[in-house]
């Protein structure tokens, strides 16, 4: 019944975009698969959503080409590009029922009526709101609104959706829940997707792969275990969950000082002389017995968190905080309590190496 | 191409004649507005083809009106404005001469001194004082019978005259008090007389209205506009100073450039008919034609002797002078008060 | 190169009708006063003279008087109409009082009527034979206690909805913190209420102060020898036709209109900037005495409104005043005095009509290029600029500026001069500023993903103007049209120089009936555009009504 998409293929290669003498992105590279789902995650001011502009045309970059499929989007204004985008506004006309919403962009194209109403028919039942065909959108919730919009931009069937942010203005729960409709809707139609989000736990949730942004450039590339396993850069590492860092100094092969402590490290180290940043993620480090571990220190705080509770310690050796997320059922048999002293261990395979 | 120069001709010509079955005359005037649908009226009783669009106002604004159009008229006829007026218009080059029939039975008082004229006369108007009879019991004001009377100090704040930059009336009365007692005595007069006025007014009709209103107890104006408003009812005395009235030719002329001149032309042929000298003598009491004139109502049947011997060659040639002068002197009522 | 072809075919068509708007306000506008300005530095036969003109006209003596007496006489019908203005908003927002809504109407009946209006009825009523005139204690009417009274009563509704906007707004957590902390009622009005309306206050002078400095008919009919600089500009070009030295004053009259203009911009921009947080809306609560004392505020203001416009009314149905109180229509029959006539009516309601149409859309048309479309950052500021100018310009500048303009003998445009035509677009330009912002507040009320959506469903920036953008913008179109119609029904001052003889105006009319002394018709003719504009205001509050009912489910989203 759903008809079936046939997502684009998309290349971005060597886009520049400069306002004035900002540069809001540098030399971007990126090829997105047909029907795959890409999330542009990073900070504020990133460049992600400008890089989403362009793809759609609405700004023009300074530099390079966009290809979707075979055909160079270089230069062609939006309306001569082939996708849908869904804004964080949704921007549904607030004049037109949700009927008249979802056909907006099919009359453009001049579908014959009877194929509108059938299509607008499926969309509906797609995303569960037949019964409100007739309502305005300021008669309907936040998340109906948000399915309405969706519906909106697939009604004309494009090969490339654009989601900028579509879920920030929703609560939790209805968030939670959309996540996967958005996502079982995209696989089941196989529409390429790019989705703009700042929301690192959303991205890891729906992404097939995840491009991290940072001050206008693209950190990493890859599928959500990759850049939470992977990361390939301090800021990466960082932004995405929680992480430890340590500085430390190069001592030989695999080796580097910590403190007056040499630690052994699988990870290649950096280029270059400068110093190591030692990384490690708060699951990774185990917590041991008082006199068991490598490493000595003393619970300062414990955050209760439901499925584990983070815990902050301070090592005795060097002046340095961890963060330790443990399972409730470790930390009984530890009699974990601030104030106790307490040993870590830090798995040599699960330290990460940044140039300092 | 013979064929489509024929058509171009006959479209000419058609277009020629529907003109010639309706053309429009902008007509620039100062005559009163309550008698603007009269005059007409039966000048179409004679000429229905010709289409007369008003503009009116006061004297001084119709003049700084066509001044300032100049270089671009609206006008195609001036039909009842000041002879000063006009003769100032003369100087600058915007009227076209034109002698019209039945010119020889005009007076010559009421034309252009030229051969062709610039302008023809069709009557005259004439100062004269409105006195709300009412209004001059309640404050105890004796009636007034010349002009210097009017600088009497009892009548402080009870006088109203037209300001002579924009009112013809105003100008013509100032021109005659410089003409009959000599320009010393004159701004003395005016200086005196300044002291009691309370008001200075737009046009010349107002000072006799605000005093049939009760306004004002004095309002100096013109005969005409005292009559009408006697007739209609209000309180009010004419007096005819005795020293002697000012008066003002209003005359006719063509604006030179106009592109209706043959309709200009019988405009301002009928415009001294003697159709419309009679049409004149409802309101005015000396009219261009002599022998026409009858007594009009509330009018002083010996009006031609009242007037003075008017120069108004001289009041032309003086008009902005004299104006300059009388802004400089009385144009801020405010620091007397 | 691609990239700059490719901005000429996107783009391209948007900015060059917004260069063309441009276009349109620097003629309309800012060329006509560009030569006003260069008109006061000539001499009368164009050779260039530097301030010599400037020099002669203030060395000519009483006229600093006319500088000086426009400044105080401004100045005091501020204070006194922003302190009515500002207890009237006081008693409407801070109080129980009932029929409010109605109060508020009478409240702003005044904006339908020609300035010339309250001037007329002051005659009647303090004049020589007012049956008031006792009240005045020998004190005449015509001169500056007139020109106050009377601009009082025409500029109070505007000085009313820039203070009752700012105090509708007041938040009602201040007062719960001003009574949890034990504040006087009095206390309370000096810590809280005044400095909340502090900027609608000085937004309030600063408007009222313009409106006053510039406006013509009031002065003109009851300032008797009163002199002002709007009344002296009348004079020096109508009376003695010296268009340089109507010039020379204009452009002192642009003086303190255009500081008051800036110094309002400066103004506004810290009120929107001192708005951030939200606001809990303020609910009085119950209390006699204040509410006693917010009807002892209100009533002189509604017994005077009423007052002047009943003696309008009642005059012009006075057969002879004072000598013949039997009523009559005579007043009402134009054609026989000066004016025009109803035929001067009949324009009016033309040049209303039509100014209504063509600035609407030429303001929406343009707001939403400025707003819609993408623009050059420079064009936009340029437009914006071009846009609010008209308010900092009084309309006799205007007015005159257009004769300069537009008369001059290589215009190419100088056929329209003396035309219906020339008066509509003068009347467009002389309230294109109000008129644009409120069209800019409500386009920008839309989101912004509008356009972008609408491409991106192949519909071109057209279909969504029309589909979307315009009806939602639907009740802010109706106030647009309803204050061009009611402006251009009541100018005189931008028109006054420009009408031709067939194109004479209703307004102009009442200013000609009362120069030619028949003031009774003078009233009735005013009465007549004020019934007019009241009309105007029931069809448009009908249509919005209707408007408003019909679109009530997406308005709200209740069914």
């Amino acid at each position: 019944m759903t008809q079936q998409t046939q997502g684009s293929r998309l290349e971005i290669h060597g886009v520049h975009k400069n306002f004035g003498d900002f540069s809001a992105l540098r030399d971007i590279n990126l090829t997105i698969e047909p029907g795959e789902l890409v999330c542009f995650l990073g900070p504020s001011g990133c460049g992600k959503t400008t890089l989403l502009r362009i793809i759609a045309g609405l700004e023009q970059q300074s530099a390079g080409q966009l290809l979707q499929g075979n055909d160079d989007i270089s230069l062609k204004p939006p309306k001569d590009r082939d996708f849908g985008i869904v804004f964080q506004s949704y921007a549904l006309f607030p004049n037109m029922t949700v009927t008249a919403n979802i056909a907006y962009g099919l009359h453009s194209v001049g579908t014959p009526k009877a194929r509108i109403r059938e299509r607008v028919a499926e969309l509906l039942e797609m995303i569960g709101l037949a019964e409100h065909a007739r309502k305005y959108p300021a008669q309907l919730s936040g998340g109906q609104q948000q399915r309405v919009a969706l519906a909106r931009a697939l009604a004309p069937s494009p090969g490339l959706l654009l989601l900028d942010e579509p879920l920030s203005a929703l609560d939790a729960k209805v968030r939670h829940h959309l996540r996967s409709e958005i996502r079982s809707l995209q696989k089941q139609l196989g529409v390429t997707t790019i989705m703009v989000t700042h929301d690192q736990e959303e991205a890891l949730a729906m992404a097939d792969r995840v491009v991290v942004m940072n001050n206008g450039v693209i950190e990493q590339v890859g599928t959500p275990l990759e850049i939470y396993q992977q990361p390939q850069s301090a800021f990466v590492a960082e932004f995405i969950g929680a992480m430890n860092f340590i500085d430390s100094a190069p001592l030989n092969g695999q080796r580097v000082m910590v403190g007056n402590r040499a630690v052994d490290v699988v990870r290649p180290l950096p280029e270059g002389k400068g110093g190591v940043r030692l990384a490690i993620r708060p699951e990774d480090v185990h917590l041991l017995p008082s006199g068991d571990g490598d490493w000595e220190g003393r619970v300062e705080a414990m955050d209760y968190l439901g499925a584990f509770i983070r815990t902050q310690v301070r090592l005795t050796d060097v002046a340095l905080d961890l963060v330790v997320d443990v399972d409730p059922r470790s930390a009984r048999q530890l009699e974990l309590a601030v104030g106790n002293r307490i040993c870590l261990h830090l798995p040599s395979d699960a330290l990460h190496c940044f140039a300092a | 191409m013979k064929q489509l120069k024929k058509a171009l001709a006959l479209a000419a010509l058609t277009a020629a004649m529907g003109a010639q079955a309706q053309t429009e005359l902008t007509v620039y005037t100062a005559v009163e507005a309550e008698d603007l649908a009269k005059y007409a009226e039966r000048f179409n009783e004679a000429h229905p083809d010709i289409k007369i669009n008003w503009v009116r106002d006061s004297t001084g604004v119709i003049t700084a009106r066509l001044l300032a159009e100049k270089e671009n008229p609206q006008a195609d006829v001036v039909w009842g404005l000041a002879g000063t007026s006009l003769l100032l218009l003369k100087n600058e080059g915007m009227l076209a001469p034109y002698a019209p029939e039945g010119l020889d039975a005009l007076s010559p008082k009421f034309r252009d001194s030229d051969e062709t004229p610039s302008w023809v006369g069709m009557d005259a108007w004439m100062a004269a004082i409105c006195v709300n009879t009412v209004e001059a019991e309640a404050n105890n004001l004796p009636m007034p019978t010349s002009w210097q009377d009017l600088a009497n100090p009892v009548y402080q704040g009870h006088v109203v005259m037209p300001n002579p930059n924009s009112s013809g009336t105003g100008f013509l009365d100032v021109s005659a008090w410089l003409q009959m007692m000599g320009e010393d005595s004159g701004w003395t007069f005016m200086d005196g007389l300044h002291q009691n006025i309370s008001r200075y007014t737009h046009s010349g009709s107002k000072p006799c209205k605000m005093a049939a209103s009760g306004e004002t107890t004095i309002g100096v104006s013109f005969a005409f506009r005292g009559a009408r408003l006697k007739e209609q009812g209000a309180p009010l005395e004419l007096v005819f100073p005795s020293e002697g009235l000012g008066w003002e030719v209003e005359a006719t002329a063509i604006v030179n450039g106009t592109d209706n001149l043959e309709a200009a032309q019988t405009l301002v042929n009928w415009s001294i008919s003697r159709d419309a000298m009679e049409m004149y003598n409802e309101g005015y009491a000396i009219v261009g034609m002599p022998g026409v004139a009858k007594p009009v109502q509330n009018f002083p049947a010996n009006a031609e002797e009242l007037i003075i011997d008017n120069d108004f060659a001289w009041a032309a040639s003086n008009r902005e002078a004299i104006l300059a002068e009388w802004a400089n002197r009385y144009d801020n009522k405010s620091e007397a008060e | 190169m691609a990239g700059l072809r490719q901005k000429l075919s996107d783009r391209g068509p948007f900015a060059a009708l917004l260069v063309a708007g441009c276009a349109v306000l620097s003629l309309l506008v800012l060329a006509p006063l560009y030569t006003l300005l260069s008109k006061s530095v000539e001499n009368r036969a164009g050779e260039f003279v530097g301030l010599e003109n400037f020099a002669r006209y203030l060395s000519s003596g009483g006229i600093e008087s006319a500088f000086l007496n426009s400044l105080w006489v401004a100045g005091l019908s501020t204070v006194i109409v922003v302190g009515l203005a500002f207890m009237a908003a006081w008693a409407l927002t801070r109080t129980r009082l009932p029929l409010t809504g109605w109060v508020r109407g009478v409240l702003v009946l005044p904006i339908l009527a020609p300035s010339l209006l309250p001037a007329i009825s002051l005659v009647y009523l303090f004049g020589n034979q007012g049956v008031l005139k006792g009240w005045l204690f020998g004190a005449e009417i015509y001169g500056p206690i007139g020109i106050v009274m009377g601009s009082c009563f025409w500029t109070f509704p505007h000085a009313l909805m820039i203070l009752l906007t700012a105090m509708d707004n007041a938040d009602g957590r201040h007062y719960e913190a001003a009574s949890a902390l034990k504040a006087s009622a009095w206390r309370t009005f000096w810590t809280v209420t005044v400095p909340g309306a502090r900027y609608g206050l000085v937004s309030a002078a600063f408007v009222v102060f313009t409106l006053v400095i510039t406006d013509f008919g009031v002065p003109k009919v009851i300032g008797g020898q009163f002199d002002v600089l709007a009344t002296d500009i009348y004079k020096q070009v109508i009376g003695q036709q010296r268009f340089e030295m109507g010039a020379v004053v204009s452009v002192l009259l642009l003086l303190p209109a255009m500081l008051a203009f800036f110094a309002d911009r400066y103004v506004q921009r810290k009120q929107s900037a001192s708005f951030t947080a939200r606001s809990v809306p303020y609910k009085a609560r119950a209390d006699r005495k204040r509410d006693v004392l917010g009807a002892l505020v209100l009533t002189p203001t509604v017994v005077f409104i009423l007052a002047i416009i009943a003696m309008a009314v009642y005059a012009s149905f006075v057969t002879f005043w004072p000598y013949n109180l039997d009523l009559s229509l005579n007043n009402y029959q134009f054609g026989r005095m000066d004016g025009g006539g109803w035929g001067a009516y009949f324009n009016s309601l033309q040049l209303a009509l039509g100014t209504m149409v063509l600035g609407t859309v030429l303001v929406f048309f343009n707001a939403w290029l400025m707003e819609r479309t993408p623009q050059p950052k420079i064009l936009t500021g340029v437009f914006q600029f071009l846009s609010l100018l008209p308010l900092a310009v009084p309309g006799l500048v205007l007015g005159l500026s257009y004769i300069f303009f537009f008369n001059h003998p290589d215009n190419l445009l100088n056929g329209i001069y003396g035309t219906l035509l020339i008066l509509i677009l003068c009347t467009v330009s002389h309230f294109y500023a109000v008129s644009h912002l409120t069209a800019v507040t409500a386009l920008k009320q839309l989101d912004k993903e509008f356009e972008a959506v609408g491409e991106s469903l192949k519909a071109s920036r057209w279909r969504v103007l029309f589909t979307v953008t315009l009806p939602l913008c639907l009740p802010a179109i109706l106030d647009v049209a309803l204050y061009l119609f009611v402006n251009a029904m009541t100018t005189v001052s931008a028109v006054v120089f420009l009408y031709g003889p067939n194109s004479q105006l209703a307004s102009v009319a009442v200013l000609s009936m009362d120069e030619a002394g028949d003031i009774a018709p003078a009233a009735a003719m005013a009465i007549l555009i004020t019934v007019t504009c009241a009309g105007a205001k029931l069809i448009q509050g009908a249509l919005r009504f209707w408007v408003d009912r019909s679109t009530r489910a997406w308005r709200q989203g209740t069914e």
